[in-house]
């Protein structure tokens, strides 16, 4: 019998990998350091550092920048297994991300310094500002803008829910060229130092994803300077959009990892809570549970898997991504919920991780394409492919 | 400086499980691992051969999953990895597996240092790294827990049961590594993805010229009849209570009722 991982023609190298990331999360932290972190919303600056010093930080970044050649499987395998493991929504993706997109649009003085400073210390001194109040996924809705007034840049708007915001020390953003209204399409994306004038932080409270401390950016007048321009005028969004089903992927595989780990919980309990004097994987509305569990999760890792392998093909994979996120988005509410279901009263303190995998799964499902944003997108490119 | 590690791969100790109807480990769906005194044979290896040079090969007998554990020690830094691996090595005991792994030394050729864990997690016997140096006909020690290069010599330190020994020996050696030598290092991004290029080289018995009574069954003269779990013995539990001072004087009372100390 052939195993799943030979089915998916993962390699040796790539199996490895997943093991050394199991190994990685067991010689590092315990379960008892999660809550102790999550009570903290940090992740120390040590195990930032191990993770890059393990190499996983630097898999995708360019090979002159310090990183390490790796395709879409390798990283979206790599993230399944660092979530599963750790049962929470770990930053890293985040750093991945930000660092990935700083490389390949950056110049060699822009991004020097930062990406020297990641190389020696794996901190996350650098963050991605998109979302506004009132425009995401609809980026001809934000009103950010950077004006030339007379030998003067000055940015002004607001951006919202970053993610690790509170400790950057610069920030990526995509704002309007001149002009805020609806009908410019013109972004320029920008990379900004955190001290500048005009700048305020605001610490903003969430639900779940405690390892990821969140805040909103307000800039007031902020002078900007030309040197500070990543790639070229008028083309912000357009860049930003070739790394989305990248960033779609692996947020799939973070998803993935964590409702894995809700149903290695959820199974293991199943043996060891009876009632009504048996276990209650005795019961059937236990076991359909877990069956309809099983299959979300099988269903889910074939479509990311498969996604991966066409982006390593480069075929386009827009609407494989949309397809995938929006799946993903529904089978890892429910198979953490469902998890939650089985443990009961205990799922819903905080002595079992259960809890925390289903809100942290649950922001994902928001994070990077709501399942509505992912319709649009795919309903659009289906009567296309299906037109006689 | 070259250096050979022989490996095996064993069931996770964590889920061993005997099968009450052959009695013979259960591999079925079991994870395979590298014994954990063999992962301390690679990592001494590596770091000798990062301070004084040289190349490390890792070899294995086995079935062809074995090469799984030979890309580990590959991507651990081992330099090459050799799979020795025919139907008609099954059923090898100790004597069998250590003239095996001896001829495939021989053939790999011109070695200073061969390195075995001090004995296999499944099977406990300690018995094939010596096996191996008595084939080859060289120096071994056992049971190392730190070694040291002095020229054409290594400084040993052999961890007995009360204290420990330093022998002073003459290159080529067979040394047995315990889990006290070293910390085994972990496997990063950047050293798997170079292994990808490091080829692993499969040899059957003839390529190494094997004697063909010498090994699997036919060249064992030991063989297991059956594996069991040892009996549950429960006795009187008692339980202490007190201080832990108190507690503590009543555990030396036991011992000494029962003459341990």
């Amino acid at each position: 019998m052939i195993s799943s991982y030979e089915y998916y023609h993962i390699t040796e190298e790539q199996e490895l990998m997943v093991e050394s990331v199991r190994e990685w999360c067991e010689r590092n932290f315990t379960e008892e350091d999660v809550k102790e972190w999550c009570k903290n919303h940090r992740v120390p600056n040590e195990i930032y550092k191990s993770w890059t010093e393990a190499g996983f930080g630097l898999l995708g970044l360019p090979e002159e920048a310090g990183g390490i050649t790796a395709d879409s499987m390798t990283q979206v395998l790599v993230l399944e297994e660092l979530q599963r493991c750790a049962g929470v929504q770990m930053p890293f993706l985040i750093t991945m991300q930000c660092m990935n997109d700083l490389t390949h649009f950056g110049t060699k003085e822009q991004t020097e310094e930062i990406v020297h400073k990641y190389l020696k210390t794996g901190s996350a001194n650098i963050v991605l500002a998109l979302s506004e109040p009132n425009a995401g996924s609809d980026s001809q809705g934000m009103s950010s803008v950077v004006k030339q007034v007379g030998d003067k840049l000055i940015l002004n708007g607001n951006k919202c829910w970053i993610s690790n915001g509170t400790d950057a020390e610069y920030c990526i953003i995509v704002a309007k060229d001149d002009d805020p209204t609806r009908t410019n399409k013109s972004h320029s994306l920008w990379l900004i130092p955190m001290n500048l004038p005009g700048i305020d932080i605001v610490p903003a409270e969430k639900i779940g994803t405690h390892l990821i401390p969140f805040c909103d950016y307000y800039f007031t007048d902020v002078e900007l300077k030309e040197e500070y321009r990543l790639g070229e005028k008028g083309k912000g969004f357009y860049n930003l959009m070739k790394n989305f089903e990248t960033e779609r992927l692996n947020v799939c595989a973070n998803n993935l990892g964590l409702a894995q780990a809700a149903m290695d919980d959820a199974a293991a309990y199943v043996s060891q809570r009876s009632t009504f004097g048996k276990e209650i994987k005795n019961y059937q509305l236990i076991q359909e549970k877990l069956v309809r569990m099983e299959i979300k999760l099988q269903n889910l890792r074939s479509l990311l898997y498969k996604t991966a392998w066409e982006n390593d093909h480069r075929m386009d994979v827009r609407l494989s991504t949309a397809l995938l996120k929006h799946y993903c988005n529904e089978a890892t509410t429910e198979v953490t919920d469902d998890a939650l279901q089985i443990f009961g009263g205990i799922g819903y303190t905080k002595d079992t991780r259960v809890g925390r995998l289903w809100v942290d799964a649950r922001g994902m499902a928001i994070g990077a394409g709501t399942s509505e944003v992912m319709v649009h997108i795919a309903g659009r490119i289906l009567p296309k492919l299906y037109e006689k | 400086m070259k250096i050979v590690v022989c490996i095996k791969q064993v069931p996770d100790t964590v889920d061993v499980k005997i099968n009450p109807k052959t009695n013979n480990i259960d591999r079925n769906g079991i994870k395979s691992v590298i014994n954990p005194f063999d992962m301390n044979a690679i990592e001494e290896a590596i770091r000798l051969k990062e301070t004084y040079g040289g190349e490390v090969s890792v070899v294995t007998m086995g079935p062809p999953q074995g090469r799984k554990a030979l890309k580990k020690a590959l991507a651990m830094g081992c330099d090459h990895g050799y799979l020795i691996s025919d139907g008609a090595l099954g059923g090898a005991d100790t004597l069998a597996t250590g003239y095996t792994l001896a001829k495939a030394i021989e053939k790999i050729g011109e070695v200073d240092l061969i390195f075995c864990g001090r004995q296999a997690v499944d099977a406990d016997t300690g018995q094939t790294g010596p096996i191996v140096a008595e084939f080859l006909d060289i120096r071994q020690v056992t049971f190392a827990s730190e070694i040291e290069m002095d020229g054409a010599h290594a400084i040993v330190t052999r961890l007995l049961e009360k204290g420990t020994q330093k022998v002073k020996v003459k290159l080529p050696v067979m040394i047995t590594t315990t889990k006290e030598l070293n910390e085994p290092r972990f496997a990063t991004a950047m050293s798997i993805m170079q292994s990808a290029k490091k080829e692993i080289t499969v040899w059957n018995s003839q390529n190494i010229e094997c004697d063909p009574n010498r090994i699997g069954l036919k060249g064992s003269p030991s063989q297991v009849q059956s594996i069991f779990p040892p009996k549950h013995k429960t006795g009187n539990t008692v339980y202490l209570e007190g201080s832990n001072e108190e507690m503590a004087q009543q555990i030396i009372q036991v011992l000494e009722e029962q003459k341990v100390i």
